[in-house]
Order: structure tokens, then C-alpha cells, then sequence
């Protein structure tokens, strides 16, 4: 064995040692061999002096390299393993510093770990001072075999950086010696500069890489200098192409070539990445012709009871990938998904909102969303059942680095799948009440013309009458008598004649017209009403769920107002209100603005509320809301499942905040006007589950 | 009622879950560590001075326990810090053994900076802040409620030269409602009276007063802060603290507050609240060198909630200025909690504050554990359902200092009547060696050798007689 060990023995005053000046050889094999030099004294310089009992402990950066942090470990007579390695002293730059030995030594013995940050990998060192005598020695050779021809990267990193990437290693051999390892991941230590913590500590005899820095410490009948092995995750990541890293091994940070993107398990061909629909909740439809009544006037065509929930995973997801606005084509048509994005479900994703106020997520290792889809109506006007086709389209854009930076690749993932739909018309005929309305008009004119028949002969009467009567005057005066009286005579038959006529008449008015004009008017209250229970039996057995709501009942609720804030509600055990017992519900939210919270000032801007000051970073105060669709225009008619969880409302805080800080839920019923459903008041009394607010999240 | 009872004595004795004492440098500083394991103090030289002299500084430490290193010399300076652990084993000691340390800092340049303080073994976590002329042992100081109003005052070193003014700052923060009566002795000149004044629960105290000295020497600078609860001055110790500043005048030098650099306090540092309410934590940054960008932050454990994580802002030269922070417990089957506070200009210093929720609960119940087993059926009943209803009422109710004395009086009185001592004691340095065991040895095994050898000899003599 050609060690070389440098031993320098305690003189009476003084000794001096330094870290071994010797280089090592490392032989890397495959197929041929070739050899790199391993001296770490390149580096930095370390020296331990002995004067009695002090020992004096000097490092620091050598030949142009500044040192970024020192560890000393302190171990007693303990080995790597056995030794406390939770609590090193730590230096920024340099150390310049002295010990007593009896006092840190336990039976005349001392070992000294020491880790150096320089040119930014750590390189380790082990001394030992046994009865005043300093050992520091390095193992002369080591041989490497590896699994592919990267001999050149990784000489060029031993000899750079003073460390073996061991990403490419397929073995180790120390002369078949023994070794302590101790894994390490890099930490965040003295102002927050890069430290290194011992996660494991193993003795071994085969060298298996692991995530992050490995010390290797061989060891016979002493112990020697360890070598530290790095395994590439750990550098990678660092968006620099280092040395040793090829798109191959590293392909995080070196550029794929044309035409692949990196993910997790390397480079693959665009074309491989792909959006599948893992899972869609509801395949079978059911959407509703609504009756043409004021009730239903927001639905246009056929309107959805259905809120789908659609879970859809990237497969060879980009390592990392902008996921622009993603939407579904419909019925021949493109939505936003409600809260016009879709939840990442793993990875990490970071929301922005551009200037056109769309939706981008910057993910990293995210490949399943999760995506609500609620459908609008679709056109319609009888009923259908058939396959429609629903596909939901992420735009991408990832990101590709090359030599000279990041280029950016756009591509378009989509996922189709089909759903059944059936269209139900609930819609009622109101013909024969509109013929009942006109019957009706009618004989309202035949009436009328009758009236005039009668005032005529009232008037006729009234002039016969009136004659009667000056006859009759005329008839009391002696010299008019003669011709008098027989005409006064005349016109009282004529007027008792025409008032038995007028009198009969108004009794045949009575009798016969009326009654007929009553008859009909009880026809068409009598078909209003049919029709009515036709509804109300066609929304029951179409629609068992519904309850029309749209009164201004209100109950409320705390949560985030923080403004911008992307809000989701979810909801469980509703009331039955009384409007149908144990079903669903359907909502109209009141149109209701919020004032924005001025994060610098911390008062309200717009309305003002209590309390009087706001805080961007605090939860509190109550809220309520409105939810519009895609096009801006308020939706109130969606249904709601009163058992079970349900999101009730993803929406923006400002959208659902109002004056009061109320929750201006309405869903009390309508009544009024003919045609509407009326089944009485409601009162909301929900059970908020949950409540999530992500300040600038949409 | 009796089921509330139980879960609460379970809760007081399962669910407190206390900080580490890993921890920054700090004067009278106490805490526990349980047998067999390693506690570590840290001191990042050369900031944690105030200064940042490039010097050689020194670090002795002297304890009863052993540690990592007794003495240390280096190197450091404003580019080269260096982060110190003194870590204290307990290895093969039991409950209840004690022992002070005593670490000093000095350095060619300075004057010698020492910080002394106890550790007691103990499987429950506490630590606290004792009053410098303290005479109890260092279990004595953990087991005893410290924290009911924090009280600081800075700078406690004062350099000044005859005539010229400095100002004196002091916080207090009382985790009750209480009133405080503040006497102030000094020889030098102050522009305040003593002082008294009423201060709600949870609502920070800044004060500040200007000290001038008439000439050349060394002046002191000594307060007295006595609570005032339920209009009855409070006896008990925890309601007493004291601070004292050494004012030099005519020498060479600056305060550490104006030695071109930069200083914060934290207020309050060590405190018990009895609810869960948000507390306001105030960070005090006088900058005295050149105008500078400093950020604030705050590093909280898990079960803590800040409103503010941390603030950036400019102070110009001779600024003082400060930043408030509103921590929620967001748990409160976590006991107790240890806040980082972090100020990093130039170079970075951290600050750490110690928060218990229900101390006075966990102390009681502690005490009475200790005993509890010890004493006759009827006291242990009598105890247990006094114990009960004084926790229940803490929780309820928060703290009030004379059932908290009565009920500290009622178990002193149970720990006599079977002659238990409080805690064993050794508080020395180093822990003085213990014979109790060797003397039990003796009586147990000696005594009944001798009464046979006797007995034998009698029988003997007997024998021979007959």
C-alpha cells in the first residue's frame, strides 16, 4: 500500500501540520481506463499546530478561491459515525482558532471533521491528534467504474471542484477497504449561507450513490481523509449546464435537443406528452326545456342540473411548463372552467394574471389537475338524447434551455371524451287558455253589444215616458181633455209595454249571457290551473330537485377579504326550507360589489365597511356574493345537491363581498305573476366547511 | 364536571409540548434538559457583542455539566463570523439534579462580557429569565412562575462623558392586568421621578429617560419594578423584577448601542399569556452607523401565526425605530413556543422571544406531580380537587395571584407535612458530589452486620456464663 501518511509528532514546544500535500489517483474504468488528480489542498489551506497543550486550528481560501463557510466538528475519540455531528462550529470565510486540547480530547484522543464550502462544493477533512500527535492521511488510490464514457466530465470535475459526481459510478473500490459514509443535503446555516447536514451515517463496504454530498471516509487501521461524492440531483436544478452534466444526466438543467422536452424521466419527443382524462364524474347528462314562464327566463335552450368534475393527468409532464388559461369545447362551443382555472393536485404552481387578465400557472412536477366544468345551456327547443363531445384543451408553454438561455415552445394538450345527454322538454302547451282568453274576449263584445241594446231601450222608454207624462198633464186641462187623454191613455201602454220589454231583457242578460260569460271565465281558470299542475308535475318529475328561490332571505359567513382573492365556498346540510323537503336547491345570487382593501393604507377604498381598517394579510369580516359566468352576466340557476359537500362558488372576493358583510344568499320563491311556481319562503341556513382565499390568486 | 376535571389534568400533564433551550446567548438565562441528552447554547462572535471588531475573542465556560468545549479563542470580524454551540450533556443525571454556568466572553480589544445562568434536568421543557441577584437554585427557577410582566432595560452599559446625555429605554409587557410601581436609585442625573401607572394585559410599556452623569467615574443605575394586583402590592417573587446599568463616565469608548453600529430589543422576550388572544411583539432597531436598508423578520414555529413575516425598511443614522408584529396562537395545546427574531443589515442578529401559554397551570401542576404520590390519601384528595378547580378557573378566567398562592401555599404545606424537599439542590459550580447513596449504603448494610456481630458475641458470652 503506498499510503501516504503524514505524521508529525508532538515536539516538547511545537509541531506543525498541514493537510496532506500528496495528490490522489483515481482510476475511472470503462472499457479503457484514464486518470484524474484529486488534491484538495488546491483549494484551500489547512494547518493544525501543537504548542504544549493548544492546538491551533488555521483555514482558509488558497490560490484565487474565497472560501464560502468552514464546519468543525469536534469528535472526541469518537469515529465519523459515533460522532455528535449536530452542532459544528461555523465560520463565514476563514478560521483562525485555538483549543485546549485536554479539554476537548477524551482518552488522549481527538478527531477533527472539517467541511469546506469552496468553489462551491464541500470538500471534507479528517485529523486526528492521539497523545500529541497529528495524523492527517489520504488514501492513494481509488478506482472508479463507470456506467458510461464520461471519464473526461468527470476528471474535469475532480480536479475543478475537488469532488466525484457519482451519478455515472456504477462502483467504488478503496483497495478493499472499509468505509464510513455520511449522506448530507445542503441546508441554510450561519446568515443564512449554504451548510451542510449529516442526514445518515453508515459504515459500508459497497459504495451505493445517494441523493445530494456522500463522505467517504476509508478506513483500515486508520482512518483517512474523505472524498466527497455528489450524486447529480443535486446539482441539477441549479438552471446551469455544469460540468459532468450532459442533457443525458442532467437533463433539468442542460438543454434537450430539437424536438424533446425534459421531464422527470429525461428528454422525451414533444409529441409524447399528452393530456388524458383520468376520470369524469358524471358520464350521462340530463339538462331541461324550461317552461316559458318568468321563472326560467335566464335559461336560454336547454339548461344542466350538472356541475362536472373532471380529473385529467399530463402524462411525460414538462418539467416545468406555464399552463395558460385551459378551457372545454362544448356543444360546439369554448368555456372556462369555473374559477376559469383547474387545480394543480401535486407539484407546486404559482398563479399569475397577465395584462389581458388571464389566468397563467407557472407549475413545477405538477401533472394532475382536477378541472369543474359547469355547463352552460346548450340551444335547444325539444327534447333529444344524444352523445356530445366534451374536450378540455391546456395550452402549454414550456420552457427550453440551451447554451444560450431559456427558449420558450408553446404546444396545445388535449383530452377528449364523450357524454350522454338527454334533453327533457318541460315546457307546457298554454293553447287552449289562450282560446279560453279569446272566447272570452269575445263574448265580453257580445256583451257590450247587448249593453247597447238595453240603453237604447231605456232611452226609448224614458222618451216614452216622458210623453206618457205630458199627456197625461194635458189630459187634466178641460178644453184639451178630448184630444189629451186618449193619447196619455196610449203612451202608458206604450211605456208599461217598453218597461215589461227592458225589464224581460235584463233578466235575459242576466240569465243567459252572464251566466254563459261566468262559465267561461271558470273554463279558463280551470285550464290556467291544469296547465299549472301540468308545470309543477313536469318540473316534479323532470326536476325533483328544484326549488325556485329568488327572495332576499340572507344568513352570513366569515371568511378572507382580502381583495383579488380567489374564494371557494363549499357547502353541506342545507335547510329544507320548507319548498321541498330533503331536495335541491336553486340559487340567484344578489348582485353585490365589495370595496377593495388598499394594502398600503389599510382602509377600504369604495364602500366602507366595519371594521373601518382593513388588512391585506388578515382573515376576517363576513361576506357575500354573486357568481357570473363566462360572458359576465350573473348566474343565479344552478342546483345544489342539499347533502353532501358541494362547491358552492369559486369565485373572486370582490365579486361575493358586500356593504353589509353579509352572505346575500337569496333563494326565497317567486310567486306574482301568472305562470310562476310559487312554493313559499326560504330561509338559508347552510354549514360552511370550507373557505380558501389566495390573495391575487385570479 | 368531573370529566372536564380529568381531561384537563390530562391535558395540563399530556398535551405541554415546550421549546428547546437551543438558544441564543443570554444573560440569566435558565433552562431544563432532560437526562441523558445534549442542550446547546449559541453565540455568533463577533455581532452578538454589538461590536464588530476584527479580534481574537475568547470563551470560557465553566458548568457543573460537562460540555463541548470549555475554552475556545478565534479569530473573528464583521467578514468572518463564527457561530459557537456550547452544548451541555446530561448524561447520567437524574431529575431534579442542577448546576449554574458561567460562560465569559472577552476579547483584546473589550471589556469581558459574562453570561451566567442554571440548568436543571427535568423531562419537562421550561426555560426562564431570573433576576440577576437570584439566590434560588436553578430548578428553583424553572419550577417557579417568572413570566407574568416582562420588564427590559437598555442599554445596561452606558459610556457617557460627564454632562452629556444618554438615553435609557425600558419596556414592560404584563400578561394580566395589573398596575406597576417602578423605583428608580441612581447617583447620577435623571430627568424622572419614580413612576406608577395601570397597564392592561398584553399592552406594551416603551419608556425612556435621559441620564446624565455630574463628572468623571462609575455611576449605577438601579430599578425596582413591583406589579400591583387587585390593589395589593404582590409579594411573591415573580412579581418583583430588577435591572441595573453601570454608567461610565470621563473614559474611552461608546455604549455598545453607539459604537458605529447597530442594535435591537425585542419586547416582551419572556412571557406567559393565560389565552389565546393575538399579542403584539414590538422589534426596537437604533441604527447608529451610516443610514442603511434593515430588514425585520421573524421566524415562528409551528402553532404560531404572524401577521407579518417580515419588513424592509430604511433607517437613517441615529434612527431608532420600530416594527410591530401581531403573533396568534393558532394552537393551544402547544405550551409554549420560541420566536426567532432576525435583523440583518451588514450582518445578522437574532433575537429569540419565549412564549408559554398557561404557565402558571403547568408550574402548579409540576409542583404538585413532584409530591402528589408522597402525601396521605386524604391531603392527596383534598390537593387533587383544589389543583382541578384552580387549572379549570386558569383557563377560564386567566391568572389570579391569590389563588395562585393559595393554592402554592397549599401544597408547600403538603410537601412539609411528609417532609419532602422542594428539589434537590446542588447549584454549585461544578455540581458538589453526592454522598446520599454512599450513606444509605452504609446504614443499609453495615448497621445489620454489626447488631449480628453484637448479638453473636452476647450469645457467646452467655454461653460461656452458663
Amino acid at each position: 500500500m503506498k499510503s501516504k501518511i503524514l505524521v508529525i509528532l508532538i515536539g516538547v514546544f511545537l509541531a506543525v501540520g498541514a493537510a496532506s500535500v500528496f495528490a490522489i489517483e483515481i482510476n475511472m474504468v470503462f472499457g479503457g481506463s484514464s486518470t484524474a488528480s484529486l488534491d484538495r489542498t488546491k483549494f484551500f489551506d489547512k494547518t493544525l499546530t501543537i504548542d504544549k497543550n493548544n492546538l491551533h486550528i488555521s483555514i482558509s481560501g488558497k490560490g484565487g478561491y474565497v472560501l464560502n463557510s468552514i464546519l468543525l466538528f469536534l469528535c472526541k475519540d469518537k469515529d465519523p459515525v459515533e460522532c455528535d455531528l449536530s452542532n459544528p462550529i461555523e465560520y463565514e470565510k476563514f478560521a483562525e482558532t485555538d483549543f485546549l486540547i485536554d479539554q476537548v480530547s477524551t482518552n488522549g484522543k481527538l478527531n477533527i471533521f472539517t467541511l469546506v464550502n469552496a468553489n462551491s462544493s464541500w470538500i471534507g477533512g479528517w485529523d486526528t491528534i492521539e497523545n500529541g500527535v497529528l495524523k492527517t492521511t489520504d488514501i492513494d488510490k481509488v478506482e472508479l467504474t463507470l456506467k458510461h464514457n464520461v471519464s473526461d466530465q468527470i476528471k474535469s470535475v475532480i480536479e475543478n471542484f475537488g469532488s466525484i459526481p457519482s451519478g455515472s459510478i456504477s462502483s467504488v473500490d478503496f483497495g478493499g477497504r472499509q468505509f464510513f459514509v455520511l449522506d448530507a443535503k445542503k441546508s441554510s446555516g450561519l446568515f443564512r449561507k449554504e451548510k451542510i447536514n449529516i442526514t445518515e451515517k453508515r459504515l459500508e463496504t459497497k459504495f451505493v450513490p445517494k441523493k445530494g454530498y456522500s463522505f467517504v471516509f476509508p478506513r483500515d487501521n486508520i482512518i483517512y481523509n474523505p472524498l466527497t461524492f455528489f450524486n447529480t440531483p443535486e446539482t441539477c436544478g441549479n438552471a446551469k449546464c455544469d460540468i459532468g452534466e450532459t442533457h443525458n444526466t442532467c437533463w433539468q438543467d442542460c438543454a434537450c435537443p430539437e424536438g424533446l422536452a425534459a421531464t422527470p424521466s429525461g428528454c422525451v419527443p414533444k409529441t409524447d406528452i399528452s393530456l388524458e382524462i383520468v376520470n369524469i364524474d358524471k358520464k350521462d347528462l340530463e339538462c331541461f326545456i324550461p317552461p316559458k314562464t318568468n321563472a326560467f327566463n335566464s335559461v336560454e335552450g336547454c339548461g344542466f342540473f350538472d356541475v362536472l368534475n373532471i380529473k385529467l393527468q399530463i402524462n411525460n409532464t414538462p418539467l416545468a411548463y406555464i399552463l395558460n388559461q385551459p378551457y372545454f369545447d362544448f356543444a360546439g362551443k369554448s368555456y372556462l372552467f369555473s374559477g376559469s382555472t383547474c387545480t394543480h393536485e401535486d407539484g407546486e404552481v404559482l398563479s399569475v394574471v397577465d395584462a389581458n387578465s388571464t389566468i397563467k400557472q407557472l407549475v413545477t412536477n405538477s401533472s394532475k389537475y382536477s378541472c369543474t366544468a359547469i355547463l352552460p345551456p346548450i340551444e335547444a327547443d325539444q327534447a333529444f338524447e344524444e352523445k356530445k363531445t366534451l374536450a378540455v384543451v391546456f395550452p402549454i408553454t414550456f420552457t427550453k434551455s440551451d447554451e444560450s438561455g431559456r427558449v420558450i415552445g408553446g404546444h396545445e394538450l388535449t383530452a377528449i371524451t364523450s357524454v350522454n345527454v338527454k334533453g327533457t322538454d318541460i315546457n307546457v302547451d298554454f293553447s287552449e287558455i289562450a282560446d279560453m282568453k279569446r272566447k272570452a274576449k269575445e263574448m265580453g263584445k257580445d256583451i257590450n253589444k247587448l249593453s247597447e241594446y238595453t240603453n237604447i231601450l231605456n232611452t226609448v222608454l224614458l222618451m216614452a215616458r216622458g210623453i206618457q207624462f205630458k199627456t197625461i198633464t194635458c189630459c187634466t186641462i178641460p178644453y184639451s181633455s178630448l184630444y189629451c187623454c186618449p193619447q196619455a191613455s196610449w203612451w202608458t201602454v206604450v211605456s208599461d209595454v217598453l218597461s215589461l220589454t227592458s225589464i224581460a231583457y235584463k233578466e235575459y242578460m242576466k240569465h243567459d249571457i252572464k251566466e254563459k260569460m261566468e262559465k267561461l271565465e271558470d273554463e279558463r281558470d280551470r285550464k290556467i290551473e291544469e296547465s299549472l299542475q301540468e308545470v309543477r308535475s313536469s318540473v316534479k318529475q323532470e326536476l325533483p330537485n328544484l326549488v325556485w328561490a329568488n327572495g332576499d332571505k340572507s344568513g352570513g359567513y366569515t371568511g378572507s377579504v382580502c381583495g383579488q382573492e380567489n374564494v371557494e365556498i363549499w357547502y353541506t346540510n342545507f335547510e329544507s326550507f320548507g319548498c321541498s323537503k330533503g331536495d335541491g336547491l336553486w340559487f340567484n345570487f344578489n348582485n353585490q360589489s365589495r370595496p377593495f382593501c388598499d394594502c398600503q393604507s389599510s382602509t377600504w377604498v369604495g364602500n366602507s365597511i366595519e371594521p373601518a381598517s382593513c388588512n391585506c394579510n388578515s382573515t376576517s369580516t363576513d361576506f357575500s356574493w354573486v357568481i357570473k359566468n363566462e360572458d359576465g352576466r350573473d348566474v343565479g340557476f344552478k342546483k345544489y345537491n342539499p347533502t353532501d359537500k358541494h362547491l358552492l362558488i369559486k369565485s373572486t372576493a370582490d365579486k361575493i363581498f358586500q356593504q353589509n358583510s353579509e352572505l346575500n344568499l337569496t333563494i326565497s320563491c317567486a310567486s306574482n305573476d301568472f305562470g310562476d311556481l310559487q312554493i313559499g319562503n326560504i330561509k338559508s341556513e347552510f354549514e360552511l366547511l370550507n373557505y380558501t382565499a389566495t390573495c391575487g390568486g385570479l | 364536571m368531573k370529566g372536564k376535571v380529568l381531561f384537563l389534568v390530562f391535558a395540563f400533564s399530556i398535551l405541554a409540548s415546550f421549546v428547546s433551550a437551543n438558544a441564543y446567548l443570554e444573560s440569566n438565562f435558565y433552562f431544563t434538559m432532560a437526562p441523558n441528552s445534549t442542550e446547546c447554547l449559541y453565540t455568533t462572535l463577533p455581532s452578538d457583542l454589538g461590536f464588530l471588531e476584527d479580534d481574537n475573542y475568547t470563551l470560557k465556560i465553566n458548568s457543573g455539566f460537562e460540555t463541548n468545549i470549555n475554552f475556545i479563542q478565534t479569530r473573528a470580524n464583521k467578514e468572518n463570523a463564527v457561530k459557537i454551540p456550547i452544548c451541555f450533556s446530561s448524561e447520567n443525571r437524574k431529575e431534579g439534579d442542577n448546576a449554574f454556568y458561567n460562560i465569559t466572553i472577552s476579547s483584546n480589544k473589550l471589556r469581558d462580557y459574562e453570561f451566567k445562568g442554571g440548568i436543571c434536568v427535568s423531562k419537562v421543557k421550561d426555560v426562564d429569565k431570573a433576576d440577576p441577584d437570584t439566590e434560588k437554585n436553578p430548578c428553583e427557577v424553572v419550577n417557579g412562575l417568572a413570566d407574568l410582566f416582562w420588564f427590559d432595560m437598555y442599554p445596561l452599559q452606558i459610556m457617557a462623558q460627564p454632562g452629556q446625555e444618554e438615553t435609557v429605554y425600558l419596556n414592560i409587557w404584563p400578561s394580566t392586568d395589573m398596575e406597576l410601581d417602578i423605583n428608580i436609585s441612581t447617583d447620577a442625573q435623571i430627568n424622572t421621578d419614580n413612576l406608577y401607572f395601570r397597564l392592561k394585559r398584553n399592552e406594551n410599556k416603551p419608556l425612556e429617560f435621559k441620564v446624565k452623569t455630574p463628572g468623571s467615574g462609575q455611576y449605577y443605575l438601579n430599578l425596582t419594578v413591583r406589579a400591583v394586583l387587585n390593589r395589593k402590592y404582590c409579594d411573591l417573587p415573580f412579581c418583583k423584577k430588577t435591572a441595573s446599568a453601570k454608567i461610565s463616565s470621563g473614559g474611552v469608548g461608546f455604549s455598545p448601542s453607539k459604537a458605529g453600529t447597530w442594535s435591537f430589543t425585542v419586547s416582551p422576550r419572556f412571557i406567559s399569556v393565560y389565552d389565546t388572544k393575538p399579542l403584539e411583539y414590538t422589534v426596537f432597531v437604533e441604527n447608529n452607523k451610516e443610514d442603511s436598508a434593515f430588514e425585520i423578520s421573524l421566524d415562528t414555529p409551528n402553532g404560531l401565526t404572524a401577521d407579518v413575516k417580515d419588513v424592509t425598511d430604511f433607517i437613517k443614522k441615529g434612527e431608532r425605530k420600530q416594527y410591530k408584529f401581531n403573533v396568534t396562537i393558532a394552537d393551544p395545546n402547544t405550551r409554549s413556543y420560541t420566536i426567532d427574531f432576525v435583523v440583518k443589515a451588514d450582518v445578522e442578529k437574532v433575537l429569540t422571544a419565549f412564549l408559554s401559554l398557561y404557565e402558571a397551570g403547568d408550574d402548579i401542576k409540576r409542583s404538585w406531580d413532584s409530591i402528589r404520590q408522597t402525601v396521605d390519601d386524604k391531603t392527596r384528595a383534598e390537593v387533587d380537587d383544589l389543583v382541578n378547580k384552580y387549572l379549570i378557573d386558569l383557563k377560564d378566567n386567566g391568572f389570579d395571584v391569590e389563588q395562585y398562592n393559595k393554592i402554592k401555599t397549599k401544597i408547600d404545606e403538603a410537601r412539609g407535612r411528609q417532609g419532602t424537599q422542594p428539589t434537590q439542590t446542588t447549584g454549585q459550580i461544578p455540581t458538589a458530589p453526592k454522598t446520599g447513596n454512599v450513606m444509605d449504603l452504609i446504614i443499609i448494610v453495615l448497621v445489620p452486620i454489626i447488631v449480628v456481630i453484637i448479638m453473636i458475641v452476647l450469645l457467646f458470652a452467655r454461653k460461656r456464663e452458663v
